[in-house]
C-alpha cells in the first residue's frame, strides 16, 4: 500500500516527537543525576568534616585521659615504691644478720618476692609510657663492651641459681665506641637473656653473641644474638609472643612469672630505636631471637668513666662525710643509716624540707640525699633554698640527691634539670646508695690528690667540669670564658646545618683552643670527638656529640650561674 | 551444558527494541529453542504487557519472568539503560520452572509458600537454587530473607534483586509468563545437573561512632540517639536532600561484630522517622557510611576478581548479577567501571543482571539466605557436565 505524503509526514512527526520525550527524559535524567552527584559530594565533605571535629575531640579527651593515666600510675608506682623500699632494704639488712637456715629461707623468698613485685611495677610502667608514645630515643656515645659486661653481671645471678651456662661471645674485630640509646638496648638485652635463662631448663645454656651485621634496611647495624637451649616456643604462640600479656604455657613449667610484658617492650623499644627483632624457634633446639640496631661506630678521644657498680669503696679509705638524709618517713632514713653504719659517715636527719633547710644554714655538708614528696615544705623546694644560700652564702656546690620513688625517666630528667645533682629512684638496694656515696667520695679524693698551693691555680669546682684552671685573679674572666666557648660551639653548630665538614672540622680545631688552655677538660674532649668524626664525615656522630656538648655547656652556663 | 543467548537494546523505540533483542538471542539459539526467558527494562513508560506479548508469542512455551530496574547490565554492552535486556536458556540437564507470588505485601508468606509449590511441582527435578525478582518497592516492611528462609529451607540458596523503576520510586512491575504484576515475585527454580557459587560484595564503609537506636520496627527507625532520625541525618550531613538515600547505615545487630547496610528511601515528614530499604533486627546499634566513589569502585573491583577467580575453578556458562541502584548514583558518569575489569577479562563468559532496590543472596552457598542493600550480589552458574576450556580462559 502506498502511504499518502501527509501519512508520511505525520508518521515521521509521531517518530519526531518520540525521539524527543526520549531525549527530554534521558536530559531530565541526566540533570538529576549530576544533582545527585553533586549533592552527594556535598554530605560526604560535610560528613567528612565533621568526622574532623569529632576526631579532634576525641583524640583530646584521649590525651587528657592518657595524663591522667600518666598521672595516676606515677601515684600508683609512688605509693606502691615507698613502703616496697623499706620492705626491700630491711630484707638486705635482715639478710645480713645472724639468722639460721630456715629464717634464711624464709627471707630469701620474701626478698625474691619484693625484687618480683618491683619488677612487675616497673614493666607495666614501662608498657604503658611506650603505650602512650612517650619513648625519646637518647642517642649518645657508648663503650659496647662495657654495656655488655654489665647486663651479663646483672643476668648472672639467674643463670647461676639455675645452673645454666651463660655465655657472652663479642667478636673481636667489632668497635667498640658506639651510639645508641644505653638504657633502652639494655633493658631490651636483660628481657630477651631473662626470657632465655626463664625458659631454659637447668643445666641447659644460654648465649648472647654479638657481631656486625650487613642490612639493607639498617645502617651500622649491629645483631644481638640470644640463642637458648630451653623449651621454645609453641607453633600457636610465635605469631603473638610479641604482643602484650603473652606468655609461652607450658605444662612442664608452670609458673614462670611475670605478666608477659617482656617481648611486647622489647619489640617497642627495639622498633623505636630503628632497629628490627625476629626469632627461630623450635621445641628440639629452643629459641634465638635476633635483635639488629643501628649503632654507628663512633671516634672517641677519650673513653668516659664507668661508675654503674664497678667501683668499690673499702670503709677504712673512705674519707669522713658529713651527710643530710631528709625524709617524711622515719623508717627510710633508719634504713639508710643501717646500710652506711660500718661507714665513716655522719648522718643529720630532718623530717621535711624546711627542717632541711633550717639544718643546712647551720652546717656544713658533703651530701644531702633529699626525699620529693614530704609535708611542710617539698624536696624540690627546699633543694632550690639550699642552691640559693649557696649562692649568697658558699661558693662551693653542695652535691644534693633526689631520693623518689618517681620512677619515670622524664621526671628523672626534670628533677636533674631542676638542680639535683643525681637521682636515686626507690626502690634502692645498699649498693645503689653506696655507689652515690663513692661519685662524692671520689670527687673528695680527687681534691685531696691535687695540690692547690703548689702551682698557685684555684681549681673551680663544677660538677660538669671537675677543675677548672684559672688564677684567682682572674675568676672574674669565668663568665667571659663560658661565653667564648659558647660562641665557638655556636660556630661547630653552624658548620653541623650547612653539612660542611671541612669547615666543621676547622671550628672544632679552633674551640678545642681555647677549651684545652683553660682546662674545660670533657668540652675538650667532646670538641675533639666531634673533630675526628668531622673528617670521617659521620653525620650521625657529629650531630649526636654536637647536642651533647651543647648540653654540657648550658650545664656549666647554669652551674656557673653565669 | 546450558545454551545461553543474550541481547541488549536500547532503541527509542520499544517496539523495536524488544523485536531486536528477540531477532538476536533467536540468532544466538541456533535453532534451538529456549526453555525460559529473563527480562529487565528500565524504560518505565513502555507498555509491559505489548512487550511480553511479543516475547510470549515469539516463544510460547518459554516460561518467562523478569521486572523492572534502574538499568541494565548485560555482558554485550556492560551498563545500559531506556533499554531492553533478554536472556534465554535452554538445556538438556538443566531444568527449570516458573511461577509468581502475588500480593506479597499483604499475605507475604501464603504467597510465597504457593508460588514456591508451583514451581517445584512444575520442576522435573529437584531444585537447586532459586532466583526472585519482587517489587522493591512494596516490600519493605517483610523480613524476605527470613520467609524465604523458612519456605525455601535455611540452606536453599536464593538470589535476586528488588524490581526498581529508574529511581522514581513510583511502582516498579514484576513479569511472570505474559503478565506484569506489581506487589509480586516472579520466581525461577533452577534443577538438574547444576553447580553454583555465590558472591555479596558491599561497596559504603562505616565509619565514625557507634549511635544508638532508641525505637524501631520492622525496616523503620523512629529515634537515634534521642533525635528522630530526620534530626540525626541533617545533623550528620547538614541538610536532608533525596541524596539522602545514598548515605546507609551500617546495622550492627545486638553482640555481633559485622554488619550489613540498610539504605534510608522514605522520611516522614510529621513524626521524623525514617523507612528503610529492608527490616532491622530486634536490638542492633548504628554507624553512617560514607558514599565515596573510590569505595563503590574498589568493592566492584573486589567482585570482580572475585568472580573471576571463582571462574577459573568452576568453569561457569553465566553469572547473574544484582547491582544496587544506589551504586550508580555514587559511580554516576562511571558506572560502566562497575563491569569494566569482568568484562574485559572474561569475555567468554556471559553475565546478565539489572540494577536494583535491594539484593538477595547468600554469602556463600549453603549459609542462609539474605537480604541486602548497597552491595553487588551475584551468582554463578554452571551446569556440572561442562568443562572450562583453558583455550577460552583470560
Amino acid at each position: 500500500m502506498i502511504k499518502k505524503p501527509s501519512e508520511d509526514i505525520s508518521d515521521r512527526l509521531a517518530e519526531v516527537e518520540r525521539e524527543n520525550a526520549y531525549l527530554r527524559r534521558k536530559l531530565k535524567r541526566m540533570k538529576a543525576q549530576q544533582w545527585r552527584q553533586e549533592k552527594i559530594d556535598e554530605m560526604n565533605r560535610y560528613q567528612a568534616k565533621r568526622a574532623n571535629s569529632r576526631l579532634e575531640e576525641a583524640h583530646a579527651i584521649a590525651d587528657q585521659a592518657n595524663k591522667a593515666k600518666t598521672e595516676f600510675l606515677a601515684n600508683m608506682s609512688h605509693e606502691i615504691r615507698t613502703p616496697l623500699n623499706i620492705v626491700l632494704g630491711m630484707g638486705e639488712l635482715l639478710s645480713e644478720t645472724a639468722l639460721n637456715s630456715v629464717q634464711k629461707q624464709y627471707l630469701h623468698s620474701l626478698r625474691l618476692s619484693g625484687k618480683h613485685l618491683l619488677e612487675l611495677i616497673n614493666n607495666i610502667l614501662d608498657f604503658s609510657r611506650i603505650e602512650s608514645g612517650s619513648v625519646d630515643v637518647e642517642f649518645e656515645p657508648f663503650n659496647l663492651g662495657v654495656l655488655l659486661k654489665s647486663v651479663d653481671s646483672m643476668t648472672s645471678h639467674l643463670s647461676k641459681r639455675k645452673n645454666i651456662d651463660c655465655q657472652l661471645v663479642l667478636e673481636p674485630n667489632i668497635s667498640h665506641s658506639r651510639i645508641g640509646d644505653v638504657g633502652k638496648i639494655k633493658q631490651s638485652l636483660l628481657n630477651l637473656l631473662d626470657n632465655a635463662i626463664k625458659f631454659t631448663n637447668n643445666g641447659g645454656s644460654v648465649l648472647l653473641h654479638v657481631y656486625e651485621t650487613e642490612n639493607n634496611d639498617i645502617k651500622d647495624s649491629v645483631m644481638f644474638e640470644v640463642s637458648d637451649t630451653g623449651i621454645g616456643i609453641p607453633e600457636e604462640q610465635q605469631a603473638i609472643i610479641f604482643e602484650r600479656f603473652a606468655q609461652v604455657e607450658d605444662s612442664h613449667l608452670k609458673n614462670k612469672g611475670g605478666v608477659g610484658l617482656g617481648l611486647a617492650i622489647t619489640k617497642r623499644l627495639v622498633t623505636a630505636m630503628g632497629g628490627e627483632i625476629d626469632f627461630k624457634t623450635s621445641k628440639r633446639w629452643g629459641s634465638v631471637f635476633r635483635l639488629c640496631l643501628p649503632l654507628p661506630p663512633v671516634t672517641m678521644a677519650a673513653e668516659e668513666e664507668d661508675n654503674n657498680g664497678s667501683l668499690t669503696i673499702v670503709p677504712e679509705r673512705m674519707q669522713q662525710l658529713n651527710i643530710l638524709v631528709v625524709d617524711d618517713v622515719s623508717l627510710n632514713i633508719e634504713m639508710i643509716a643501717s646500710f652506711l653504719k660500718e661507714y665513716p659517715v655522719t648522718i643529720d636527719r630532718a623530717e621535711n624540707g624546711l627542717l632541711a633547710v633550717e639544718l643546712f644554714k647551720k652546717n656544713k655538708y658533703d651530701l644531702v640525699l633529699m626525699d620529693i614528696r614530704m609535708p611542710i615544705m617539698d624536696g624540690s623546694t627546699a633543694m632550690q633554698k639550699i642552691r640559693k644560700i649557696e649562692r649568697f652564702v658558699d661558693s662551693t656546690v653542695t652535691r644534693i640527691v633526689a631520693m623518689t620513688a618517681h620512677a619515670f625517666r622524664e621526671q628523672r630528667g626534670i628533677f636533674l634539670d631542676s638542680g639535683f645533682d643525681e637521682v636515686l629512684t626507690k626502690p634502692f638496694s645498699k649498693s645503689e646508695l653506696l655507689n652515690v656515696l663513692i661519685s662524692k667520695a671520689n670527687m673528695a679524693a680527687q681534691f685531696s690528690e691535687n695540690p692547690v698551693q703548689e702551682n698557685n691555680v684555684i681549681y673551680i669546682t663544677l660538677k660538669s667540669e671537675p677543675k677548672l684552671s684559672l688564677h684567682p685573679e682572674l675568676e672574674w674572666l669565668l663568665p667571659e670564658l663560658v661565653q667564648l666557648l659558647s660562641d665557638e660551639a655556636a660556630n661547630i653548630h653552624k658548620a653541623l646545618e650547612q653539612k660542611d665538614f671541612d669547615l666543621l672540622a676547622k671550628s672544632c680545631h679552633t674551640a678545642k683552643g681555647v677549651a684545652g688552655m683553660y682546662c674545660f677538660r670533657r668540652a675538650f674532649n667532646l670538641i675533639e670527638d666531634i673533630e675526628k668524626n668531622a673528617v670521617n664525615c659521620s653525620a650521625e656522630a657529629t650531630e649526636v656529640l654536637s647536642s651533647l656538648l651543647s648540653r654540657h655547656i648550658n650545664q656549666i652556663r647554669k652551674e656557673t650561674g653565669k | 551444558m546450558l545454551k545461553v543467548a543474550m541481547a541488549v537494546s536500547d532503541d527509542i523505540d520499544v517496539e523495536v527494541a524488544v523485536a531486536n533483542v528477540l531477532s538476536e538471542c533467536s540468532d544466538q539459539m541456533d535453532g534451538k529453542l529456549p526453555q525460559v526467558g529473563i527480562l529487565f527494562t528500565s524504560c518505565m513508560d513502555a507498555d509491559f504487557k505489548a512487550m511480553l506479548a511479543r516475547i510470549t508469542a515469539h516463544y510460547p512455551d518459554m516460561e518467562l519472568i523478569g521486572c523492572t530496574t534502574s538499568g541494565e547490565v548485560t555482558s554485550t554492552q556492560g551498563f545500559s539503560e531506556d533499554s531492553v535486556a533478554l536472556l534465554l536458556l535452554s538445556s538438556d540437564t538443566v531444568h527449570f520452572a516458573t511461577s509468581v507470588a502475588r500480593d506479597i505485601s499483604k499475605t507475604p508468606e501464603i504467597s510465597i509458600q504457593k508460588a514456591f509449590e508451583e514451581c517445584k511441582a512444575k520442576l522435573a527435578s529437584d531444585p537447586v537454587c532459586a532466583i526472585v525478582l519482587p517489587d522493591g518497592l512494596t516490600i519493605g516492611s517483610i523480613p524476605l530473607d527470613r520467609l524465604l528462609c523458612s519456605v525455601m529451607g535455611e540452606s536453599f540458596p536464593v538470589f535476586g534483586g528488588l524490581a526498581a523503576d529508574q529511581f522514581n520510586l513510583v511502582q516498579t512491575f514484576q513479569f511472570c509468563g505474559g503478565e506484569a504484576y506489581s506487589d509480586a515475585m516472579p520466581v525461577l527454580l533452577f534443577g538438574g545437573d547444576l553447580t553454583i557459587s555465590a558472591g555479596v560484595f558491599p561497596g559504603p564503609v562505616p565509619f565514625g561512632p557507634f549511635h544508638e537506636i532508641d525505637s524501631s520496627e520492622s525496616n523503620i527507625i523512629h529515634s537515634i540517639d534521642g533525635k528522630t532520625v530526620k534530626e540525626f541525618y541533617i545533623e550528620e550531613f547538614g541538610e536532608l536532600n533525596a541524596a539522602y538515600s545514598n548515605f546507609p547505615l551500617a546495622v550492627y545487630p545486638e553482640h555481633d561484630d559485622n554488619y550489613f547496610l540498610r539504605s534510608p528511601f522514605q522520611v516522614d515528614e510529621d513524626t521524623g522517622s525514617m523507612a528503610f530499604l529492608g527490616t532491622f533486627p530486634e536490638k542492633f546499634r548504628v554507624r553512617l557510611s560514607q558514599a565515596l566513589r573510590e569505595d563503590i569502585r574498589r568493592s566492584a573491583e573486589k567482585a570482580n576478581k572475585k568472580l573471576l577467580s571463582d571462574l577459573r575453578e568452576q568453569a561457569p556458562e553465566l553469572i547473574l548479577i544484582f547491582p544496587c541502584t544506589s551504586r550508580r548514583h555514587v559511580l554516576g558518569s562511571e558506572t560502566d567501571k562497575d563491569f569494566a575489569l569482568l568484562r574485559s577479562s572474561a569475555k567468554h563468559v556471559p553475565f546478565f543482571g539489572f540494577y536494583c532496590y535491594g539484593e538477595i543472596g547468600p554469602f556463600s552457598v549453603g549459609l542462609p539466605t539474605l537480604f541486602h542493600n548497597e552491595t553487588v550480589t551475584s551468582v554463578a552458574l554452571s551446569s556440572k557436565a561442562h568443562k572450562i576450556d583453558d583455550k577460552k580462559t583470560f
